[in-house]
């Protein structure tokens, strides 16, 4: 039943209603706030940030250590709920939507990129990156389109090294792919260069730029580095919570 | 759904197969050592259990006595009861005995002591008295002057009862036996401990001997003894031989010594409270072991959900898992007991003050203490995989 309400969803999501949309905004920010309780002290990291992004965007969000960068992102891939505020993908909100739905949304409509990878480390490169697709397709479906976007990435022969076997570049580039494979309309990218030195970070920065400029995806990255907002043809910038 | 359910699987075998060996190493290892600690209680005692019944039917009177009726000294007719016994199916064996209360005099000791005349051929098929000798040799049939002595009538230093025995009688002593105001003297031919004290208070003689006191006994026994080859089956066998005609009063091992049946409920009950005790230590063992290695998977747990596997899939995923570890802990405990332990403690039994125990398990003792362990181990990989799943995504892959 949860599985129908979610492909409902996706449905309308992808509906042609949605795409006659004037503007066309994918994701739709209505004055978010996020607390932290910690203890005595609450901290507060969002403080009523409001944002529409369009489909297609690349969107930089900059700012500088505990501005709230990464705090937004989260809330904005349904990593995290806001305290307050409401969040729209296609004009659907999903700040009131179940785990299970919001693990639905993430699996088929977004993709995540983090800094520091987060793959699973006793699954090959390959199954790192067919996983996700597993959960809808055959293994062999998976494997094929697995194998295609390590190929996409430049990471053909890699396939079956584990990721303690690769890179830094090289596992960002398996996440990437692994963000890729359900084919999201939006990637969130959290400092993906951060751990990175300058001609990898180059070489992730223009798969960034062509799976925005060719393929269409929505990219929203975070960059402490004011040379990758060229890439991008929207920055923010979050200071103390807010976007200024 | 049928992609989906295909995850766990996909996961646990690349788990297995890639994760630290010596994690899965000593989780099945200590997984085992749970299932071999539940298995030896319940087959430790269930072995005592056994022994002291065993005991009873094996050193004392088989599995059912035929005494006679009341106002009757004697069993008559005897070879035509033990015929019809015999011809009865699953009967192992069938001897008369005669008990006479005979005193026993040895340099200046004088006491009596229950004496049975037995008739030597056929009691070996009741009791193994004849397989504990410790010292001489046992009865042949017409050992006219011959008699042998349990190790509390004969008495000595191992003797736990010396201060009421014959003080230190030995194979090749003369002893006087007086019954009906006849006294004979007999050489002690061996001297036997069955570590059952009601047997070992007993001496034998054959039925030609008694008949040297006691004239006018042929064909007349005060007790038939009847093994058996299935235990259990005694109420069964009992109406057949009531079928068949044979008269007289027939009792059970289990009526004929109630007082060894006690001490089993005893190591029964006992039984059931280690038993109980060993599966609360299994249960908090497997709880500790398995839930800490799931606890360690929280980052993995934080990464799976984060790309959009089900919270109920990821459970799935660690309670297969922690499945896996139990089937390969059992099949290695199951294999260590039965091809090392068994037949280690079967060769040497423990020896204890009323017999030799080994370890005896049923196949449904196996069957329940597997389903336990298994059991055990997928509850404690459901509470702390459930629990991950709950904790806010980022705090688990950053944990």
């Amino acid at each position: 039943m949860l599985q129908k309400n979610a492909r409902s969803f996706l449905r309308l999501l992808k509906s042609d209603n949605l795409k006659n949309m004037d503007k066309r905004i994918i994701i739709s920010v209505q004055d978010i706030t996020k607390t932290y309780d910690l203890g005595e002290v609450k901290v507060k990291a969002l403080k009523g940030v409001s944002l529409d992004i369009n489909r297609g965007d690349f969107l930089c969000i900059t700012g500088r250590n505990g501005s709230g960068k990464s705090t937004f992102l989260h809330q904005l891939g349904l990593l995290d709920l806001p305290s307050s505020g409401k969040i729209y993908l296609n004009d659907q909100e999903v700040t009131n939507m179940s785990e299970k739905k919001r693990s639905n949304l993430r699996l088929t409509y977004l993709g995540y990129i983090f800094q520091e990878y987060a793959l699973v480390p006793e699954l090959t490169a390959l199954e790192n990156v067919m996983l996700p697709s597993m959960m809808q397709n055959s293994i062999g479906i998976s494997r094929e389109k697995a194998k295609e976007l390590l190929s996409k990435v430049g990471l053909e022969g890699k396939e079956n090294h584990l990721p303690n076997q690769c890179s830094g570049g090289e596992q960002q580039k398996i996440a990437i792919a692994r963000a890729l494979v359900n084919d999201p309309d939006i990637l969130f990218a959290d400092e993906p260069t951060a751990s990175l030195d300058s001609s990898v970070s180059r070489d992730i920065l223009s798969i960034f730029k062509k799976l925005n400029k060719e393929d269409g995806h929505t990219v929203i990255m975070i960059t402490h580095e004011e040379e990758e907002t060229k890439y991008a043809n929207r920055i923010i910038e979050l200071r103390d919570g807010k976007i200024v | 759904m049928k992609n989906r359910a295909k995850i766990p699987f996909f996961l646990v075998s690349r788990f297995l197969r890639r994760g630290n060996k010596w994690t899965l190493f000593l989780i099945v290892i200590l997984v085992s050592i749970a299932f071999i600690n539940l298995l030896f209680l319940a087959s430790l005692f269930k072995g005592i259990a056994d022994m002291s019944d065993n005991q009873a039917i094996n050193t004392y009177a088989g599995n059912i006595t035929i005494t006679p009726s009341a106002n009757n000294n004697f069993l008559e007719n005897i070879s035509d009861k033990t015929e019809k016994i015999r011809s009865i199916n699953g009967i192992e064996g069938v001897s008369p005995q005669i008990i006479a209360p005979v005193t026993l005099s040895f340099k200046n000791i004088k006491g009596t002591w229950q004496t049975i005349a037995v008739n030597p051929d056929t009691e070996k098929d009741i009791t193994n008295v004849s397989k504990k000798i410790y010292e001489g040799s046992y009865l042949e049939p017409g050992d006219m002057d011959q008699i042998i002595l349990g190790r509390e009538v004969a008495g000595g230093p191992d003797s736990s009862m010396n201060s009421s025995s014959l003080k230190g009688a030995k194979v090749g002593d003369k002893i006087t036996v007086s019954l009906n105001g006849i006294s004979k003297e007999f050489t002690v031919k061996g001297l036997f401990f069955t570590k059952f004290m009601f047997t070992d208070r007993f001496a034998f003689i054959s039925q030609e001997a008694l008949e040297q006191f006691i004239p006018d006994l042929d064909d007349k026994a005060t007790s038939l003894n009847v093994k058996i080859k299935d235990k259990g089956e005694e109420d069964a066998i009992i109406q057949k031989i009531k079928d068949l005609g044979v008269d007289g009063q027939m009792d059970t091992w289990v009526q004929n010594a109630s007082f060894m049946k006690s001490v089993t409920k005893t190591f029964v009950a006992i039984s059931a409270i280690l038993d109980a005790v060993g599966g609360l230590i299994a249960a908090v063992t497997i709880f500790i072991i398995i839930s800490i290695d799931v606890s360690t998977k929280k980052h993995e747990i934080g990464v799976l959900r984060a790309i959009g596997i089900k919270p109920s899939l990821v459970i799935f995923t660690y309670v297969f898992q922690a499945a896996i570890y139990s089937v390969l802990g059992i099949a290695l405990g199951l294999a260590a007991f039965t091809s090392l332990i068994m037949p280690y403690y079967t060769s040497h039994p423990f020896p204890l003050p009323i017999g030799d125990a080994t370890l005896v398990i049923t196949f449904g003792d196996i069957t329940y203490k597997v389903i336990l362990v298994f059991v055990l181990a997928v509850i404690s990989a459901i509470i702390p995989s459930a629990t991950a799943t709950r904790v806010k995504i980022l705090d688990s892959i950053k944990s």
